[in-house]
């Protein structure tokens, strides 16, 4: 709708509790693990050569950092200056990667997306946070970030599963109101912790870690019935070994499934009536942990009880938020953003 | 310009008034749509199945509106999207007047009753701005901890498990571990003793407590429910919460006089926040702790009810269930020591949070300065 001129450059922000992505008006996009670490000491400063790193990269040296994961439930973490610290790092990180060939005068105005129930507190500490790094800063909910790069506005259900929040949202036509969106903290780090527990039950000599459980259930998660076992390498005494874990992987995820299909089936029956048959036929799932297999077939069957429905799972949800943001900052007119200088 | 751009127009315009209103201080109130089966049935039958005209009333009350929490406008169904800047009461085909329960066309802001006007005198009167907790830094230096039930009320039970002695000892290991971070801390019990509800909103007043933690045991209907919630003071029309908040009231004695005293001194702006604030951080840590000693725990969520403790209580006031006897796991895990450590630290550490939140000044954060990257993308 508005014209973005050279010297401007929107960006639209999916701020993850696991990865943060970024899209830009001049075709940038990038991902970074939500991770910032600093230096342990002076020792640690000399080898790593740096300051600050972030991302995988700060995954990669964690055992030489001070390392944080400074968003808990997509939000800044309360209480921590560190945390604080952290997110603006990783914000400031973002947008230098996207801005890398913009010029110093470049006008940068950002949309950020935060959880559906994000309280009024979170948004004002997400805009100290980036206060200076943009000239003008607009807060949305992330599935309506998500909804709106989808073009799915009217008579959608969004059900956006991140790793520590799945938001949910109905689009009926209007800017979505607190009582069209839902967050529950079932989600991928919930996952990730039944799956580690499960597996530190069943084999109480192996030696995993949270980082080793994630990437498993990155690469292998399931619901319903198995294609084929899940086994994957964990050092049993020192000893590669390689263990069984299609139970748990299955158990885990699927411990996503009660809370999930109970909050889509409330919010569905609190639609209009008249419309409630056409939110079931656009359930769109995104988010990362969206994909977990077969998560959408079993929506699905949820909703046979009400009368049958259909999930349309993103495949690609990487930038799904971050490309809706970058749209809602293409369509504000112009002449909005002096009133949301950041 | 097609529909559907003009209502991408319209959505768009509607975020950035929301983001402007939240630059400015101001509270965006949220035009929802009126739901026929929202307040008035569960009301209903709150009233006429728990036969708790208080309960009722009060929750009546707060499903009508009030200025600065979460009032809305009654909109028509197919009305657009509207950005409110005035507080609207429900006009006289509210839920009140439908139900006949209450007497008071409405409430005004500090909740005592005023006479109906109309739509345009209404409009001319601005809605108080939300006071931001950020202008007041004030620190939590003395906490009031409430065992739930006692003496004669034992509460739930599982066996020889009783809700009542399980508050009380989680209470008093709790106490402890604040007074050894500098609180001073204060309990409505310390023993077995039965003392009702207005008396430990009284003695909570009394210690002018920073802030209020009622502590209780669950009781889920469905044997395969279990999990952990947290309450602060608001409305709710989950019928489930209203008979919860109905049996927690029972023994309150308030009548509904006394309901709209005790509302008079609600200032719903600052403390509400902080109540909000305060059940999140304590329901954060609760949970963080717990799912790890107890997998497959149900996050229940954060939720609003009118408990009478959290309506006469002049400071940030929560309610934690902190487990559910109906539970066999729960049960177990009670009946252990360790288990009431764990949920004793991770109250400590909600409190710890929202109390460091809480004194935190505004302009904290430092500028950054220029820092070396790494590639992470």
């Amino acid at each position: 709708m508005t014209d973005v001129s050279p010297s401007r450059l929107n960006v639209g922000i999916d701020l993850g509790t696991s990865r943060s992505s970024i899209s830009a008006s001049n075709g940038a996009r990038f991902v970074v693990e939500s991770y910032v670490g600093w230096p342990l000491d002076m020792v640690a400063r000399k080898v790593l050569k740096r300051d600050v790193l972030i991302g995988e990269e700060a995954l990669e040296n964690r055992p030489l950092l001070d390392l944080h994961r400074p968003l808990e439930r997509g939000l800044i973490k309360e209480g921590s200056e560190k945390d604080e610290q952290a997110v603006r790092e990783l914000l400031e990180h973002l947008l230098g990667l996207a801005t890398s060939e913009a010029g110093d005068d470049t006008v940068v105005r950002a949309v950020v997306g935060v959880p559906a129930e994000a309280l009024r507190v979170n948004k004002q500490n997400l805009r100290k946070a980036m206060d200076g790094l943009v000239d003008g800063l607009m807060i949305v909910s992330e599935p309506f970030a998500v909804a709106y790069g989808l073009e799915a506005l009217l008579h959608t259900l969004i059900i956006d599963i991140g790793a520590g929040t799945t938001d949910f949202c109905v689009m009926s036509g209007r800017y979505p109101t607190e009582d069209d969106q839902r967050t529950l903290t079932n989600a991928g780090d919930s996952v990730d912790d039944q799956l580690y527990n499960l597996i530190r039950e069943r084999y109480p000599d192996a030696t995993v870690s949270r980082h080793m459980v994630r990437r498993w259930k990155e690469k292998h998660s399931f619901v319903g019935e198995s294609r084929e076992p899940v086994v994957v390498e964990a050092p049993i005494q020192g000893k590669p070994s390689e263990i069984d874990i299609t139970r748990e992987m299955r158990a885990a995820c699927e411990s996503l499934l009660p809370p999930i299909i109970e909050t889509m089936v409330d919010l569905i029956s609190r639609a209009e009536p008249e419309y409630q048959s056409k939110l079931r036929s656009h359930v769109i799932l995104s988010g990362g942990t969206g994909l977990i297999r077969g998560f959408g077939t079993a929506l699905e069957k949820a909703l046979q009880e009400i009368g049958g429905g259909r999930v349309r799972v993103i495949q690609d949800p990487v930038f799904v938020g971050s490309d809706g943001g970058l749209q809602i900052a293409n369509d504000a007119p112009e002449s909005e953003w002096v009133k949301l200088r950041g | 310009m097609s529909d559907y751009d003009r209502l991408k127009q319209r959505m768009v315009g509607d975020a950035i008034r929301e983001n402007v209103e939240l630059i400015a201080g101001r509270r965006r109130l949220p035009a929802r749509r009126r739901r026929g089966r929202s307040a008035v049935p569960a009301l209903a039958w709150a009233a006429g199945t728990l036969g708790l005209a208080a309960t009722a009333a009060f929750a009546l009350v707060w499903s009508g509106w009030l200025p600065v929490a979460d009032a809305s406008i009654p909109q028509p169904l197919s009305a657009a999207p509207q950005v409110a800047t005035v507080s609207v009461p429900e006009p006289a085909t509210s839920a009140a007047l439908e139900l006949g329960a209450l007497p008071v066309p409405f409430l005004t802001a500090s909740g005592i009753a005023a006479p109906a006007m109309s739509a345009a005198e209404e409009r001319r009167f601005s809605a108080p701005a939300p006071l931001d907790p950020a202008a007041l830094p004030l620190g939590v230096r003395r906490i009031v901890l409430d065992p739930g039930h006692g003496g004669i009320n034992p509460g739930t039970m599982a066996g020889k498990l009783l809700e009542k002695e399980i508050t009380l000892d989680l209470a008093l290991r709790l106490r402890p571990l604040l007074e050894a971070e500098g609180y001073e801390v204060t309990m409505t019990r310390e023993g077995d003793v039965d003392l009702d509800l207005a008396a430990r909103v009284a003695l909570a007043n009394e210690q002018r407590g920073d802030l209020f933690l009622s502590i209780h045991v669950n009781w889920l209907g469905n044997r395969a429910a279990r999990g952990i919630e947290t309450f602060h003071l608001g409305p709710t029309d989950d019928p489930v919460l209203t008979e919860l908040a109905g049996i927690e009231n029972a023994e309150s004695g308030y009548s509904l006089t006394d309901f709209r005293r005790l509302l008079a001194g609600i200032y719903e702006g600052v403390r509400h926040n902080d109540s909000r604030s305060l059940a999140e951080s304590v329901h954060r840590s609760l949970f963080q702790a717990l799912r790890v000693a107890s997998p497959g725990l149900k996050d229940r969520g954060v939720k609003t009810a009118p408990f009478v403790v959290l309506i006469g209580n002049e400071m940030p006031a929560v309610l934690v269930e902190v487990g559910s006897l109906s539970d066999q796991q729960d049960v177990e895990l009670f009946a252990g020591d360790e288990y009431r450590q764990t949920i004793a630290e991770a109250l400590r550490d909600g409190v710890l949070s929202f109390a460091t939140a809480r004194t935190r000044p505004a302009t904290r954060i430092a500028s950054a300065g220029t820092t070396a990257r790494a590639g992470g993308g």
